[in-house]
């Protein structure tokens, strides 16, 4: 007999285990997560049901609740209340249906249903508090107010709004960071008007309905009841803001006909900070350019004269990359993320420096090298003439590898080849025997 | 507190730290070591220069030196103490709040802070990130004031 398969809604699958699914280990799991997460939804839109907020009319409002038991989005643009068309969708009679019904196909603890609804007697008292509400309340709370704020703001400030969506363009080259003229108060930390919307993060002090909103609720609907009776007067304390940089900083962007943001030179005019020593930096002359404008930084270019200013005790470090082994910094070289800032340079820089440390590549105008000392070959050195001998060839074999490295794989072959080794022949003999001249090759004569 | 930290005169001597400083946070502190803050962030850094060993070198530079005037000049540097962030010869910025992202200004309150902020750093440039955002609540960053003009 053929199973017949189920779309579980909870686990998002198809399945032939009939009315036993519902008892698995893994749809339990997603049943308590998706109940945990709709149940911390519906007791936002309860604190509403508690505090019953008339909205102004004219605000819009786009916020929305997913219902996962009757699975439709509820919207509240049309609310005349805070979550008015949520709160009503919770208490209706279908609502209460699906939820009943979910908890039949799906499981759980039943005591737990009531949370997921909301019952006759308090939409009532919700409703009875909604009537209570005059609509004069409303005016005082965001009434003629803000209409002139916004009205102001759209006004006076419509350039800067331009300024605060472009101010993140500025950042975008990597050189370049345009510095900011005012204390930004980490509004970093949070998001910033995206399209048109705020989502605000400032804090709620000093609102006429910051007294009305406990320190214990939940912080989104804090901040989407910002949103939604105080939006336009949000914005309108940021555009004061900006509009404040403007004063302060003139033309501070220099717009290219693609609407990118050039950087323009700038430097510090005036700088005060508790109890920091003020310096004069010496003045930019005209043509160079600072860490503002993105200009080739001073580590880069070339320095006329070449002298080691770095401390002993910096340039005495032990490096750590030293003393490990080859197969250590193979491992190590893995570990590191290819991505990371200045890879490609670390690698060229870490190499450079491995054959700076053998003195193999070693600069002609660094006057304190060592390179300049005459090599004798190893005559005047002590020690055996083995070990002489074991020295010249691991250099040898060395110097190979670096050449097979540098040059093309042809001619590496050749010269990663072991060097040919001939005996030592005392001069006095090839002067002298005859015979021993005659062996020699052509070339040794 | 200037003598426990290697303190550098020369542009050169700069240089060769910025490019001799790979894959590990290069923290220049910019000052003069008679400054009563200075010697606050030399104490910081002077005990925390062991702690963050593993992933950052600490280096002073003195503001008086004729030689650094290149590097005050293209750092923009008009407070003292500020405190520079490099890693692999590339210049860090910091997004703290303060008007100033290409340096921190000022001292820091604590060991710890200091840390954090050159682990923040060293985390973020290990992905890729040339700016990170400052670790550190608003409270704990200095605050000053800056006034700039275009030239």
């Amino acid at each position: 007999m053929p199973t017949e398969y189920q779309f579980c809604r909870v686990c998002r699958q198809n399945h032939d285990q009939g009315k036993g699914h519902r008892f698995a280990t893994k749809h339990k799991q997603r049943l308590d997560a998706l109940l945990k997460k709709t149940l911390k939804d519906v007791q936002e839109v309860r604190f509403f049901l508690k505090n019953a907020i008339r909205l102004k009319a004219n605000f819009g409002n786009s916020s929305k609740f997913w219902c996962h038991f009757c699975e439709q989005e509820i919207h509240n643009d049309k609310s005349g209340f805070a979550c008015e068309q949520t709160i009503r969708h919770l208490a209706s009679k279908q609502h209460l249906g699906a939820v009943k019904k979910f908890w039949f196909e799906n499981g759980g603890d039943v005591s737990k249903q009531p949370a997921f609804y909301i019952t006759y007697s308090d939409f009532g008292k919700w409703e009875e508090a909604c009537t209570a509400l005059a609509p004069e309340d409303a005016t005082d709370l965001t009434g003629k107010e803000l209409n002139n704020i916004h009205s102001e703001r759209s006004v006076t400030h419509a350039t800067s709004a331009e300024n605060v969506s472009q101010s993140s363009v500025v950042c975008g080259s990597s050189l370049a960071v345009k510095p900011l003229s005012i204390l930004t108060d980490q509004s970093f930390l949070y998001r910033r008007p995206v399209n048109g919307k705020v989502q605000p993060a400032a804090a709620v002090s000093g609102q006429p309905w910051a007294d009305r909103l406990s320190d214990g609720q939940p912080k989104k609907l804090q901040l989407e009841l910002q949103v939604r009776i105080n939006g336009v007067n949000l914005l309108g304390e940021t555009h004061a803001q900006t509009g404040q940089v403007v004063t302060l900083d003139g033309s501070m962007e220099n717009r290219d006909s693609r609407g990118g943001v050039t950087a323009s030179v700038r430097q510090t005019e005036s700088a005060l900070g508790q109890n920091l020593t003020t310096i004069r930096a010496p003045a930019l002359n005209p043509g160079q350019g600072n860490v503002h404008s993105g200009a080739l930084p001073p580590w880069l270019k070339a320095s006329s004269g070449q002298q080691r200013g770095v401390p002993a005790a910096v340039a005495d470090a032990p490096n750590p990359s030293l003393p490990l082994s080859r197969t250590q910094q193979g491992k190590l070289a893995k570990l590191r993320n290819p991505n990371r800032v200045g890879a490609a340079w670390a690698e060229k820089r870490r190499a450079e420096m491995e054959r700076e440390r053998r003195g193999e590549l070693v600069e002609k105008s660094v006057p304190d090298s060592s390179a300049w000392l005459p090599r004798f070959g190893r005559v005047w050195q002590s020690g055996s003439r083995r070990e002489t001998r074991k020295e010249f060839e691991a250099e040898k074999r060395s110097e190979g590898r670096w050449k097979s490295s540098a040059k093309s794989k042809r001619s590496s072959d050749v010269t990663s080849r072991a060097p040919e080794i001939r005996p030592y022949v005392s001069k006095r003999l090839r002067t002298t025997g005859g015979v021993l001249v005659a062996s020699l090759p052509d070339g040794a004569k | 507190m200037s003598y426990l930290l290697p303190t550098v005169t020369t542009k050169e001597g700069v240089d060769e730290l910025i490019l001799n400083t790979i894959d590990s946070v290069l923290v220049l502190r910019v000052g003069r070591a008679s400054d009563a803050v200075c010697l606050q962030l030399d104490d910081i850094l002077a005990k925390a220069a062991r702690e963050v060993s593993k992933f950052a070198t600490i280096a002073l530079v003195d503001v008086d030196s004729e030689e650094i005037q290149v590097y005050l000049k293209y750092f923009d540097i008009t407070l003292i103490p500020a405190t520079l962030f490099f890693f692999n010869a590339e210049h860090m910025k910091m997004d703290s709040g303060t008007p100033d992202h290409t340096k921190w200004i000022g001292p820091f309150h604590s060991k710890q802070d200091f840390i954090d902020v050159v682990e923040t750093i060293y985390r973020g440039a290990m992905k890729g990130k040339l700016i990170v955002t400052c670790p550190l609540p608003p409270e704990r960053v200095p605050k000053f004031q800056l006034l700039y003009k275009e030239i």
